[in-house]
């Protein structure tokens, strides 16, 4: 007999000690994509920001400074170090009130991704397990979600429901939602036949735990990655729906919402309109590009081996 | 003589399948009125070319799918096809499959994948009893003891299927089928893994459905032989009398195509013509007689029975008995 391949494996043990982790693996490809790393410093940074606002801002995002109103940026004319990136119409602080914004930001796109992300999950898990009817229903309601856009969609549920934060943030998760159920069942589809799941089966584990225990954590990656991408969709969306009046309310400082509440001041005030829409880009652009690298990084199709 | 611990009577697996989207319905005959015992502590291998029906009968006989018609006995037991069998029964066969890439969970730990049996079958263990079973199974199969908290994508194919084996003994099962446990594997790990597998059976007193195209593996393992053609059983018996005396015009074919490795030996072989019959639209009578060199008028309208001729079984109008 050859050798052993217990034995050869003692032989080999010292290297499989030093085998990159996942971790390790996945920064390796992370990092591999420049863009990718600027999105996730300028990303954390905008968390930091978000976290830490309160000792941030140079002052309160509602506290109206009457004697400058629409006052400029400090390196133009009539600016001052007082108000580094200028005040709105009734004399707040600009900065301050994008620092908080990044709160809000934050917020909706932490909880529309962690509410589509759940109910997608769990409606694609079930399609995929029940099939027949069940799995015909829920992916027919699903293209019926799609067919229509997104802001429409959303505009309609905030029009019914009433215009708060809370309800555009729902409206989005419910837009949101179809891209999870139709990731997730496909992943499970493809998961299902494989032989590690019907032993799974054979030893006797239940539905339940055959869907969360054994099928979800292989469907991850794909999962991962839209949910990064929804992020900035979710934060890109609230701020429409603010700017159209229907998100968070004034003075809440949203970004959306203080882009709609300068638009009158367009021409004379160019701060007040630029620096919310910058703040809203670059937060989607990091993301995105963030976003972007973890596909390259999780998806095995993409991988170079 | 040893007690039977699994009697299978005409068991069916049918599929109806759609041939084409606009297409009819269309009757796979994966598995036609299949019958055979199986000792206790025996080996019982089956033999035939692919799409002959053997992972069919593995896959009703580990009750992933429920025999179409007929039942099987196991331990006293009778599965019907439509009486779903208890989780008790259904623990005491387990199946370890051919390819160990596919069977191991990639986002679980050797120590999840051998625990899970007994999480779900042996609620009354606490984690410390599950952990001692797993070690001891573990060292069972030849791993170490550091392999406990291991990915299985760090292992080799060899040591994946010692853990699809330790696997499937976790719950001490009677019967264990192997569908083509080693035809994924290395020659040289394969006669490892046999050997586990017959020291396993000594030690455990195992019995074994042993799925198989290896007919020198075969050889090596089993104490009683199933050939099978298209669903049927042609020609069953003692791994002597088979090897020595086959009967059917198949099984003499199949027994020629296996290489030895003597290259001053005169080579008889029976080359068959044609490829294997759909089995959605069977020949009529024996669904060998296209491709058997010694066929007759009879065996294009009759389907031969199953019948004893000389020391063992043969679906055969004409057994070819030297």
């Amino acid at each position: 007999m050859a050798i052993d391949d217990t034995q050869a494996q003692s032989e080999t043990g010292a290297y499989e000690l030093q085998r990159p982790g996942r971790f390790r693996e996945f920064w390796s490809y992370f990092s591999e994509n420049r863009g990718a790393v600027a999105g996730l410093i300028v990303f954390l940074s905008f968390i930091l920001i978000a976290i830490f606002a309160d000792f941030i801002a140079p002052y309160s995002p509602t506290d109206q400074f009457r004697g400058n109103l629409l006052q400029p940026p400090f390196w133009q004319d009539g600016g001052s170090t007082k108000f580094l990136l200028g005040t709105d119409a009734v004399g707040r602080d600009m900065l301050s009130r994008l620092i908080h914004g990044a709160r809000f930001s934050f917020f909706i796109g932490l909880i529309v991704v962690s509410l589509s992300l759940l109910g997608g999950v769990t409606i694609g898990l079930v399609a995929g397990f029940v099939g027949g009817w069940v799995e015909v229903m829920i992916m027919r309601l699903m293209d019926v979600i799609l067919a229509f856009p997104s802001l429409l969609l959303a505009l309609v549920m905030v029009a019914i429901l009433g215009p708060s934060l809370i309800n555009a943030m729902l409206a989005i998760a419910i837009v949101l939602q179809p891209q999870y159920v139709r990731l997730t069942r496909a992943a499970v589809l493809a998961e299902l036949p494989k032989d590690y799941v019907t032993s799974a089966r054979m030893v006797g584990s239940g539905t339940l735990r055959l869907m969360f225990i054994t099928v979800l954590p292989n469907c991850l990656a794909p999962i991962i990655v839209q949910a990064a991408l929804s992020f900035s969709t979710a934060i890109l969306d609230a701020a429409a729906l603010g700017f159209l009046g229907l998100g968070a309310q004034p003075p809440k400082p949203e970004w959306g919402t203080m882009l709609s509440e300068a638009r009158e001041f367009i021409l004379r005030a160019w701060w007040v309109v630029t620096l919310p829409g910058l703040a809203i880009l670059i937060t989607v652009l990091s993301i995105n590009l963030m976003g972007d690298g973890l596909r390259d990084a999780l998806d095995p199709k993409l991988k170079r081996s | 003589m040893a007690e039977t611990l699994l009697k299978a009577e005409n068991i069916n697996r049918y599929y109806s399948v759609r041939t084409g989207f606009f297409g009819k319905k269309a009757t796979v005959r994966a598995l036609s009125s299949t019958s055979f015992k199986l000792q206790a502590g025996k080996t019982l291998a089956v033999v035939g070319e692919s799409g002959c029906g053997k992972s069919t009968l593995a896959r009703v006989i580990s009750m992933i799918e429920p025999p179409g018609q007929g039942s099987f006995t196991l331990d006293g037991t009778t599965i019907k096809a439509d009486e779903p069998a208890s989780q008790l029964i259904r623990s005491s066969v387990q199946l370890v499959f051919q390819d160990p890439y596919g069977s191991l969970n990639p986002r679980q730990k050797i120590s999840q994948i051998l625990c899970e049996p007994l999480v779900i079958n042996k609620p009354e263990l606490n984690a410390a009893q599950r952990e001692e079973q797993a070690r001891q199974m573990l060292q069972l199969v030849g791993l170490r003891a550091e392999h406990y908290d291991r990915y299985p994508h760090m292992f080799s194919g060899g040591q994946r299927q010692r853990i699809a084996i330790a696997r499937a003994l976790m719950l001490k099962p009677k019967l264990l089928v192997l569908d083509e446990p080693v035809s994924a594997l290395d020659l040289s790990i394969q006669s490892q893994i046999l050997n586990l597998l017959v020291e396993l059976q000594e030690k455990l007193n195992l019995t074994y459905l042993f799925i198989s195209h290896d007919l020198s593996v075969v050889k090596h393992m089993a104490d009683d032989i199933l050939v099978m053609y298209l669903g049927r059983v042609v020609e069953s018996g003692g791994v002597a009398e088979i090897f020595n005396d086959a009967q059917h015009p198949y099984t003499q074919a199949l027994l020629s195509a296996t290489p030895i490795a003597d290259p001053l030996l005169e080579k008889n072989r029976i080359q068959l013509q044609g490829e294997l019959p759909s089995p959605l639209s069977p020949p009529s009578g024996c669904a060998f007689n296209p491709r058997c060199p010694v066929v007759q008028e009879k065996c294009k309208v009759e389907s031969p029975e199953l019948r004893l001729s000389g020391t063992h079984s043969v679906s055969c109008h004409f057994p070819q008995g030297d």
